[in-house]
């Protein structure tokens, strides 16, 4: 299968009411998507209007929701490599995200604090294709959106997402036995 | 998507494959009868269940806005990421005001249960009480009645009474400064003083209570002119000290209106109480109502509670109830409870019949946003008198937050002249 990336783009304008029918059914998961991604919802937000704004230098896309998510991940791939004040950015956000749970005055809020830092970290251990994948298939992409945008075959698939399902929860699980013994009095 | 097989066993991949609903049937069929019979894949297919929820679970907690209500100054962190206990509990600006507010309602509370004691036995007070300020009191919402009820009888903790004035004094010293009575009138408390005044000299017959009203609005204004601080002018029990030959321009006034002896005005009757009596309240006003009741109207006192029933003019039941307290030994003050509405009246308890004042408007003033605030506790007032004046220790004045808007509310209402008539009371 080719991959998205390499759907020939052509100068041909996509109509509104193509565009406007792309926005509203790839709009939501993509922002969610990139915000996942990159823990920065501003940023996910632009990255998506980006993504929409190539669309409309389509002609013709052959498999819609594996284009937009191969084009949107190729230009963050593309952004952090070129822009390092991102990630600096993306590691503040994450501190912040800390410092919330240290101070937010309702238990069960600062737990929800804690383990979203968790969940960002641990999501951040995983390799970029294993955490793309992920991504993907739980924004409801099939094994074959998945393997086109990550120019992957389909049979690998399974093998990465498993992978990736694994070391995040590796990567979880640890991070929270050490959470629940730096709170257990020694 | 073909299955890849280990040995006999499919991979891992093949059954997330299968999990995930990605395999063709007849590929999904041979995983199925396989994991059936063997007890080795039914755990890694459980485990892989496990790690399929949960990495869902773990990236859906990605999206969980923060849920923050207090934004840092600034994000300390430890070198673990983990903050210490004493950050968790420190004191931060706005758990200061948290708790600020927590200490001022805490105050209210008890003024409120502690006056309402005292407010079920109104006879106790001292015959020698200087007419307490009744117009302060017409302008509260009904439902603040008894936490402003002056409490003679137990003073309280002064530690309260410190926290509740140094809260309210900042306030008010930092919106209205007077010194004088003009600057006095755009505060709240002295507000309805000078609409009291500015009342009796606009009607052309008014009644004796319009000049009392006028007359103890001198008194304060006076009060207030003397140099009593400002801030404290508005909190609590104020004892300054009053002239009444040095009147202001508010005495003048009422001056103007009458020319009864000053003292003559202010005396009441002491140990009068209207419990178990009625009252029927009528205006010469054009359709006059108080609330939603027009008048005449009876007012039935409870004999042993403040509490009294509002009724028409023939006995029928209404929806409005009134709290009424004497207040003085010259007057007796209802408070409107009505919800919607604000109302109060007073009339006096000398002469026949009584003449009286009444107000009421509908309520602009959302209960949550009403604060109660007043004095509890004051050395009993005392009133002196000397050969060339008349020394009256001012009681109390209370006071409400927001107070400029409960005046603007009462504001809006017209002062009406009633007069009260004892009556039997109708039959319920």
């Amino acid at each position: 299968m080719p991959a998205a990336r390499d759907v020939p783009s052509s100068l041909a304008m996509v109509t509104p009411e193509r565009l406007k029918a792309l926005f509203d059914a790839y709009h939501q998961p993509l922002v969610r998507f990139l915000t996942r991604q990159l823990g920065d919802r501003d940023w996910a937000e632009e990255i998506a209007q980006e993504t929409f704004v190539r669309a409309l230098k389509q002609e013709t896309i052959a498999s819609e929701r594996s284009w937009i998510f191969a084009v949107a991940m190729n230009l963050v791939r593309d952004e952090t490599r070129k822009d390092a004040r991102h990630r600096r950015r993306l590691e503040q956000m994450r501190d912040e995200a800390q410092a919330e749970s240290v101070i937010e005055p309702a238990p069960t809020s600062m737990e929800r604090d804690e383990e979203r830092a968790m969940a960002r970290k641990a999501v951040d251990t995983l390799a970029e294709r294993d955490r793309d994948a992920l991504l993907m298939k739980e924004e409801g992409l099939s094994y074959e959106e998945i393997a086109a945008a990550l120019d992957l075959s389909v049979g690998s698939v399974g093998t990465t997402l498993s992978r990736a399902r694994r070391r995040l929860m590796e990567a979880y699980e640890s991070m929270q036995a050490e959470a629940t013994r730096a709170t257990e009095p020694a | 998507m073909k299955v890849e097989w280990e040995g006999e066993h499919p991979d891992e991949g093949s059954i997330h494959a299968w999990l995930d609903g990605a395999l063709d049937a007849p590929e999904a069929a041979r995983i199925e009868a396989h994991v059936h019979g063997c007890v080795e894949c039914r755990a890694r297919v459980a485990e892989a269940r496990g790690l399929v929820a949960g990495a869902s679970r773990v990236v859906g907690l990605l999206d969980a806005a923060p849920a923050r209500l207090i934004t840092p100054a600034v994000t300390p962190t430890n070198a673990d990421g983990r903050g210490s206990a004493w950050r968790t509990f420190r004191v931060t600006p706005a758990r200061a005001s948290i708790a600020a507010v927590l200490l001022v309602a805490l105050g209210i509370t008890l003024t409120r249960e502690h006056v309402a004691v005292d407010s079920v036995t109104p006879k106790s007070r001292s015959t020698a009480t200087a007419p307490a300020d009744e117009r302060g009191v017409a302008a509260m919402t009904p439902a603040m009645t008894p936490a402003m009820t002056p409490s003679p009888v137990t003073p309280s903790p002064m530690k309260k009474d410190g926290v509740l004035d140094a809260a309210i004094s900042r306030r008010i010293a930092s919106e209205h400064p007077p010194r004088t009575i003009e600057a006095a009138s755009g505060v709240a408390v002295a507000a309805p003083i000078t609409s009291d005044v500015a009342n009796a000299n606009r009607q052309p017959d008014p009644t004796a209570m319009n000049r009392v009203y006028a007359a103890k609005g001198s008194i304060r204004a006076q009060a207030e002119s003397a140099g009593a601080p400002a801030d404290r002018a508005r909190v609590g029990y104020v004892s300054s000290k009053v002239n009444i030959d040095r009147l202001s321009t508010a005495a003048i006034a009422a001056e103007a209106v009458g020319s009864n002896n000053l003292a003559a005005r202010v005396a009441g009757v002491p140990g009068y109480s209207p419990a178990g009596q009625c009252y029927r309240v009528e205006s010469s006003a054009p359709s006059a109502v108080w609330g939603s009741v027009p008048l005449p109207l009876i007012i039935a006192f409870d004999a042993a509670s403040p509490d009294a029933r509002v009724l028409t003019g023939t006995g029928g039941q209404t929806d409005t109830r009134a709290t009424w307290r004497v207040v003085g030994t010259d007057s007796v003050v209802l408070g409107m409870r009505r919800i919607g509405y604000n109302g109060s009246l007073a009339v006096s308890v000398a002469g026949d019949p009584h003449p009286g004042v009444m107000r009421s408007s509908q309520s602009t003033l959302p209960l949550q946003e009403t604060v109660v605030t007043g004095a509890t506790s004051s050395p009993e007032p005392k009133r002196f008198e000397r050969k060339d004046s008349v020394v009256v220790e001012k009681r109390g004045v209370q006071t409400q937050a927001p107070a400029r808007d409960m005046a603007a509310a009462n504001g809006t209402a017209a002062t009406v002249p009633i007069t009260a008539r004892v009556v039997s009371c109708p039959s319920r």
